[in-house]
């Protein structure tokens, strides 16, 4: 069976820092800008919905014909952080957005976090190395291309 | 909430679900009619709504109520049918494009999502969007499940000028012309019928009209036949203010004037007759219709016994009809009538006797599996719910059933659901549940694409109007809505969505989104012909460096097209193809100081004020002359650089290609400004302003334009980047400024760049000492045209082999009008270049460096101090006269071998030129590549028992790869010492030359003249001196190198003073000079003389005042199969001890050369570092030697290999000890083992040795005890790879 699937990584101000096609299904080229479409637009009710929960997975919170919107996010209102540390300001509020034509809450929970895991890992590494919050935004998350071979993991 | 019936929704139904009124008239009435410009429907229709009609009202229960608001709708009988689906679909699109045309002329868009969100709803949401759900609703009238647009009432109308009126009226109501419905059983034929006289008073006179509505009257009866008289005006130039009927008739045209016969009295009459006719007849019909219908079903179906019967009846029913639709149910079933009792009641506003008649029919058509009824009775459910007010819960439950389940019917349904979901998304909308609308509005979406565009649009304006507004949503569906509309060539309506959706994409980071929705945009305002705005969309795309290559292409295609059609080329300011670098700008100008490569003018300034610094006039003449400059130049300008007219500026600008595809980039120039200079000839003829528009245009060539341009052209493959040099020459005097650089792309379109826009990290190469701001950086002076000396050294080796001496000619020419004067020359390198004498110029090379019999060798070295000090002055008579020029003769020797960079800088005067610059310098830069070539060694050794004798050994390695050297001479430097050979040249090399990898070790004896004078047995006069010694065939009569002239001896001087040694030394310090030769054509080709290598070593002294001197021996070639392991070779070390006491050695070998603490001779060690600013001397580089065979071959660094693995391993005893007595030798064995081919230097040793005098007494031995230390000299042993088994 072919997955469409495109993982994308927001940032705290709507920034999309790290992008990925991890779908087994031929992309096409004409809709190439949909998923970034639908995820976008997910953002609209991720920012209604996550003040509702204190979940971090919030499963399946939209959905645009087959495909299908899951989204995790990382602690914000769970942290509250009254003094902005660097890094912190980094890690909180970032969405995990998976975009699936298929549902699986658990495959999909199980591998938000480890990229929750992965993200922090990396975060904290490039902080340690003196990035500057501009630089993080642009960050070639290296470790991140190992996400490639997740969906696989996932049995969707 | 407010009352329902006043919100949008409320009113939407009041206006839709009202009773229908057939009307059914002659051709007489609808001529009269037409006077006016109006049909009969379009005349009455004015009058048919009624605000505040005010009738009580008493249906089902016995307590009356007062109906305030009415409305009737009226048809013609051939309308009352279901439209047809292709026609209504075209007056959809009909509506939708004029609506696309209108709004695309007047769209406004706001640039920012808060102007978006600043305004009021009203203004926000379309309102044509009401008007096109109005239509789309009404293209589902009279549909025969629904009863709420079956007709209540029949007017039937007869013009007075009718035959027989009388008998019209009954040919009218004929039941052949009658609507389907009323014919096939789905509603009652035998409805109210009103009898209506119309007169038209320009027809003739009233009394017969009445004796006509008499008749009627008998014929119909009293209460339902009427007349109207109209068309009183006889004119017809009545001119209604508030026209009436201007909403009933679209298609009208401004200048027809509606109703232009009816007067006051005709209007009243007809609103008196509408007001009657809902009051007196229609309304008290339906009242009598719903109690009577109300009995009925109450006595059919009300009651416990009724239902169970009912419930009974049904299921045995199930399994008789069951067709698509259902089952067919004909006016007189009580289903039916309960659907129309529910419906009246509707329309008469008891909403509650609709619901619970609602609620009992759907049960029935539930269970009878009468889908669409159910549905249809559903969704009257849900409205009702909402006009009651009461349950939303309900109201929203029955909307979504209903919806549901004609969404289950397919496409049969289709249309009925889309009502159904438009009053859906009302309802939610009035309860502000705008999120759920906007998702209604998404269900809607079918397979019609125009209408489900505008249902996307709709939903989108949801999620705008939602708080807090929802603007991702917004901008998606807009985006969606916008493909929606291009599916259907509606692209104006697809241009303005998706402009609508900018402001909410403006500035994001989500580039595929970005990208999408401009690219579109230009695509179809291409398509519209709009090709300017079209390209300002596509320009936003170009630099998409995210996007794939084949949609890179796509992108760079379509916008080339595009450009192209515009059939004008296109001036673009901030183009992003290619990308332009602008801190990598770099000017480079030339004031009084030129360059005369491009690798001059990349050398720090620093290096060269250092070089220069005593040559230009000294520092107090600098500040006159700046002084002289403040009173000369405009002060406004006295910041700005100085240019020479008529001498090229020249400007490195990097571009850089982000895409993955080729751009091809043309005409790349820089735009400059000319313009006279205000304050210094304000009166000039020739101020005229340059400006940069029409300097493109005649560029280059254009002889008389003051500006003179370059055009570069280039393309870029994918991710490239390129620097471009690009120059202007200003003409004549003025000021000149660089604004920025403009190029074409693809020739299709002119990129612009103005350097003024980032200016912070520019870039002047020839800062001046002052800061400046950036903008006077790119701010010329341009001075009067001065004379600039060209300079060139002809021939200059660029991979010179280290030792390699040739004279070379500095040609400087003068290409302008004026002379100059007052040479100097500065060059950074003496060891390596030095100018000679200017009859040396044409002298015969090698010749000139040979022994002259005759010549006596006075003044050799009077040019010591001049070539210390690296300043050399041209004799004063020199000047370089106009267009001509001056070849001087230079020497030139690669002293060392390694990178080395030559600055050489030349300055000259012109004189009454130019008062603003007296001097001008002329700098060179030459970077040379010096190779290894021969390596020479020396070691002198005292010879045991003449002390006034050394004993020279001289080694001498081949480095080079390929080249064959002859060796020739070997001299020694001065008059002291006298050199003869040990044994014959001929006998170590026969054939006198060394080849590639070749090693030679010779020896001298080497003999103290002033010694030897003094001595007692002193024979030889000074005629014999021999201080040079040939290597070469003996026989040869050819002459001996001078050294003790110049070049050589100031060559020699050179290596002397860069060695760090004094002229002054102890008397056995010697100094070497040997001289090989490259044979005729070897090397270079274009020279044939034979090419001269002169080796230099100073101060050699005697190594060892040491009292034990010793001897490797053994074989000096070794030829071994290396297929076999390793090859051991024996040696053999003679060690003599020359003191009178007795020696303890001790010789200790090293297998690792880093342990020997030999610094590795690397050719990148001789390069000066590249931070270092000012001037510095090369470093020497160290005569120490290490011998590999991949010295030359290999440029790897050789320090890692030389310690990982060792070159050859000691074998045998790694330390040996013994003990010498006084004035003897001693023989031990040595043994290494070599693994490879190669050269080796076997001086991986250390002598240790202890001197204790020979039994002198107890007191004196041990303050005579000395030791000392001595390194292996080098032994070279070559061993070769053979190919046969030994």
């Amino acid at each position: 069976m072919t997955t469409t699937a495109c993982f994308i990584i927001v940032s705290r101000n709507d920034i999309p820092i790290y992008e990925a096609e991890v779908g087994s299904a031929a992309k096409r080229e004409d809709a190439a800008q949909l998923p970034q479409f639908i995820l976008q637009a997910a953002l609209d009710i991720v920012q209604d919905l996550a003040w509702t929960t204190s979940a971090m997975f919030l499963k399946a919170i939209d959905k645009f014909n087959d495909l299908v919107v899951s989204v995790y996010v990382t602690a914000d209102h769970i942290l509250n952080i009254s003094k902005p540390i660097h890094f912190l300001h980094l890690l909180i509020r970032t969405r995990f957005m998976l975009l699936l034509d298929s549902r699986s809450d658990d495959g999909i929970k199980s591998f938000f976090q480890e990229v929750h895991e992965l993200y922090i890992k990396c975060e904290i590494v490039s902080c340690c190395n003196g990035m500057t919050e501009r630089n993080m935004e642009k960050i070639e998350l290296g470790n991140f291309q190992r996400l490639k071979r997740y969906p696989m993991k996932m049995n969707l | 909430m407010a009352d329902p019936a006043s919100t949008p929704l409320g009113k939407m139904l009041l206006e839709e679900i009202t009773p229908v009124v057939m009307v059914l008239c002659t051709p007489y009435v609808e001529e009269s009619c037409l006077k006016n410009g109006l049909s009969l429907i379009q005349l009455l229709s004015p009058f048919c709504d009624f605000t505040n009609i005010d009738v009580p009202v008493r249906t089902a229960s016995d307590q009356p109520y007062r109906l305030r608001k009415f409305k009737l709708r009226l048809f013609y009988s051939s309308d009352i049918r279901q439209p047809n689906l292709e026609v209504a679909k075209e007056r959809l699109k009909k509506v939708i494009t004029h609506v696309g045309e209108k709004n695309f002329l007047e769209s406004s868009d706001p640039s920012q999502v808060n102007n978006l969100l600043s305004r009021p709803e009203s203004e926000m949401l379309p309102s044509w969007f009401q008007f096109f759900n109005k239509e789309l609703v009404r293209t589902l009238s009279f549909s025969d499940h629904e009863a709420f647009d079956h007709p209540v009432a029949c007017l039937l109308v007869v013009s007075s000028k009718d035959d027989e009126p009388v008998n019209r009226f009954v040919d009218l109501f004929n039941t052949n012309k009658l609507p389907s419905l009323l014919n096939d059983g789905a509603m009652d034929p035998k409805i109210m019928k009103h009898y209506l006289l119309l007169h038209d008073n320009q027809d003739g006179p009233f009394n017969k009209a009445t004796k006509l509505l008499a008749d009627m009257r008998n014929a119909f009866g009293q209460n339902d036949c009427q007349i109207i008289c109209f068309n009183s005006s006889q004119d017809g130039k009545i001119h209604h203010q508030d026209n009436p009927w201007a909403p009933f008739k679209s298609d009208a045209l401004p200048t027809e004037n509606l109703g232009c016969f009816l007067n006051l009295d005709d209007l009243n009459e007809i609103k008196d007759f509408m007001q009657e006719l809902s009051s007196k007849h229609i309304i008290p019909y339906m009242e009598q219709k719903i109690r009577v219908l109300n009995q009925q079903v109450s006595a059919t179906r009300k009651g416990f016994r009724n239902q169970i019967k009912n419930l009974w009846w049904r299921k045995g029913k199930e399994d008789t009809i069951d067709t698509p639709n259902g089952p067919v149910y004909t006016f007189n079933s009580i289903e039916s009538q309960i659907r129309i009792l529910g419906d009246y009641a509707f329309m008469l506003g008891d909403y509650e006797l609709a619901l619970s008649n609602y609620r009992l029919i759907s049960t029935d058509y539930k269970l009878d599996k009468a889908w669409k009824r159910y549905a249809g009775v559903q969704e009257m459910m849900g409205l009702t719910y909402f006009l009651l007010d009461q349950s939303r819960k309900d109201a929203e439950y029955c909307m979504e059933n209903a919806f549901n389940t004609y969404l289950k019917l397919g496409s049969a349904g289709r249309r009925n659901a889309t009502r159904c979901g438009l009053w859906w998304a009302e309802m939610l909308k009035t309860r502000d549940q705008l999120k759920e609308a906007a998702t209604v509005y998404f269900r809607i979406c079918g397979e019609d694409t125009l209408h489900s565009a505008v249902m996307l649009e709709q939903a989108s304006f949801c999620y705008l109007l939602s708080k807090p507004p929802m603007l991702h949503k917004y901008g998606f569906h807009l985006v969606l809505s916008g493909d929606h509309y291009k599916k259907c060539d509606q692209i104006k309506h697809a241009i303005r969505t998706y402009r609508s959706a900018i402001p909410v994409y403006k500035g994001t980071t989500w580039s595929l989104i970005k990208d999408h929705v401009h690219f579109h945009i230009g695509q179809w305002y291409a398509l519209l012909g709009m090709y300017d705005v079209a390209v300002t969309h596509m320009l936003e795309v170009l630099a998409s460096t995210h996007q794939s290559k084949t949609t890179q292409e796509l992108f760079l295609r379509d916008f080339l097209q595009i450009v192209q059609k515009t059939g004008k080329t296109f001036e673009v300011l901030k183009l992003q193809l290619p990308v332009i670098n602008i801190s990598s700008l770099k000017v480079i100008f030339e004031d009084q100081r030129t360059n005369a490569s491009a690798a001059a003018a990349s050398v720090k300034e620093s290096l060269w004020r250092s070089l220069e610094e005593d040559m230009i006039p000294s520092s107090t003449a600098r500040s006159n002359w700046l002084e002289l400059q403040s009173k000369i130049i405009p002060r406004k300008y006295k910041e700005s650089n100085i240019c020479v007219a008529g001498e090229a500026l020249k400007v490195d600008i990097e571009f850089k290609n982000p895409l993955q595809i080729r751009i091809s980039v043309s005409s790349v120039s820089l735009m400059c400004e000319l313009s006279a200079n205000p304050e210094e000839d304000a009166n000039s003829s020739n101020n005229e302003v340059q400006n940069n528009e029409d300097r493109t245009s005649t560029s280059s060539g254009d002889i008389n334009s003051c500006l003179i341009l370059s055009e570069v052209d280039f393309s870029l493959e994918g991710g490239e980047t390129t620097v471009v040099q690009l120059t202007v020459t200003p003409r004549i005097e003025g000021i000149l400024k660089i604004v920025g650089v403009k190029w074409k792309l693809s020739s299709a379109v002119v990129g612009l760049c103005n350097f003024e826009f980032n200016p912070v990290n520019k870039r002047v190469v020839r800062g001046r000492r002052k800061q400046h701001s950036p903008s006077s950086d790119l701010k010329f002076l341009v001075i009067k045209s001065l004379p600039r000396l060209e300079g060139f050294i002809h021939s200059l080796p660029e991979k010179p082999y280290a030792g390699d001496l040739r004279p070379l000619v500095l040609e400087l020419s003068n290409q302008s009008k004026f002379p100059v004067k007052n040479l100097k020359m500065k060059i950074s390198n003496p060891r390596f270049l030095y100018a000679g004498n200017q009859k040396e110029l044409n002298a015969d090379f090698p010749a000139c460096l040979k022994k002259k019999m005759n010549v006596e060798k006075s003044g050799s070295h009077a040019n010591v101090n001049k070539t210390l000090q690296n300043l050399f002055h041209f004799p004063e008579d020199i000047s370089v006269q106009e267009e001509t020029s001056l070849s001087w003769p230079l020497w030139f020797h690669a002293a060392v071998p390694g990178s080395i960079p030559l600055y050489i800088s030349i300055y000259y005067e012109m004189e009454g030129v130019s008062s603003i610059m007296k001097y001008r310098t002329l700098r060179m830069h030459y970077n040379l590549q010096v190779l290894p070539s021969l390596d020479v060694s020396f070691q002198l050794s005292t010879r045991p028992s003449r002390s006034q004798e050394f004993l020279l050994r001289m080694d001498v390695v081949n480095k080079t790869s390929s080249e064959c050297f002859q060796v020739h001479q070997l001299s020694s430097v001065g008059q002291q010492w006298e050199i003869s050979l040990l044994q014959p040249v001929d006998s170590i090399l026969p054939s006198q030359s060394l080849f590639a990898g070749q090693s030679l070790s010779c020896f001298f004896m080497l003999k103290d003249r002033r010694r030897s004078s003094t001595s007692e047995d002193s024979i030889p006069s000074l005629s014999h001196i021999q201080s040079d010694v040939r290597l070469g065939p003996q026989d040869n009569s050819e002459a001996f190198f001078d050294v003790s002239s110049s070049p050589l001896a100031d060559f020699h001087d050179c290596e002397r003073s860069s060695q760090g040694m004094s002229s002054q030394g102890c008397e056995y310090k010697v100094d070497f000079v040997f001289i090989a030769q490259l044979p005729k054509g070897n090397r270079d080709s274009s020279s044939n003389a034979p090419l001269v290598f002169s080796h230099h070593a100073c101060d050699c002294s005697p190594s060892s005042m040491s009292p034990i001197s010793w001897l490797v021996d053994g074989p000096r070639t070794i030829q071994h199969n290396f297929s076999a392991p390793l090859c051991e070779v024996n040696l053999k070390m003679t060690i003599t001890n020359s003191s009178d006491a007795i020696a303890s050695v001790h010789i200790n070998t090293f297998d690792s050369p880093s342990s020997n603490n030999q610094p590795i001779d690397d050719a990148t060690t001789s390069q000066p570092p590249e931070h270092q600013s000012g001037w510095s001397e090369i470093p020497i580089v160290n005569d120490t030697k290490i011998i590999t065979t991949e010295a030359l071959t290999t440029r790897v660094p050789k320090s890692l290999s030389l310690e990982s693995v060792p070159q050859y391993i000691w074998s045998g005893t790694s330390s040996t000890k013994l003990v010498l007595q006084p004035r003897s030798t001693a023989e031990i064995p040595l043994q290494i083992c070599v693994f490879t081919p190669g050269i080796y230097d076997l001086s991986n040793y250390v002598l240790n040795w202890i001197l204790t005098p020979v039994n002198d007494g107890e007191n004196q031995g041990e303050a005579n005890k000395s030791s000392g230390v001595c390194k292996g000299y080098p032994y070279y042993l070559s061993v070769l790879e053979s190919n046969f088994k030994d």
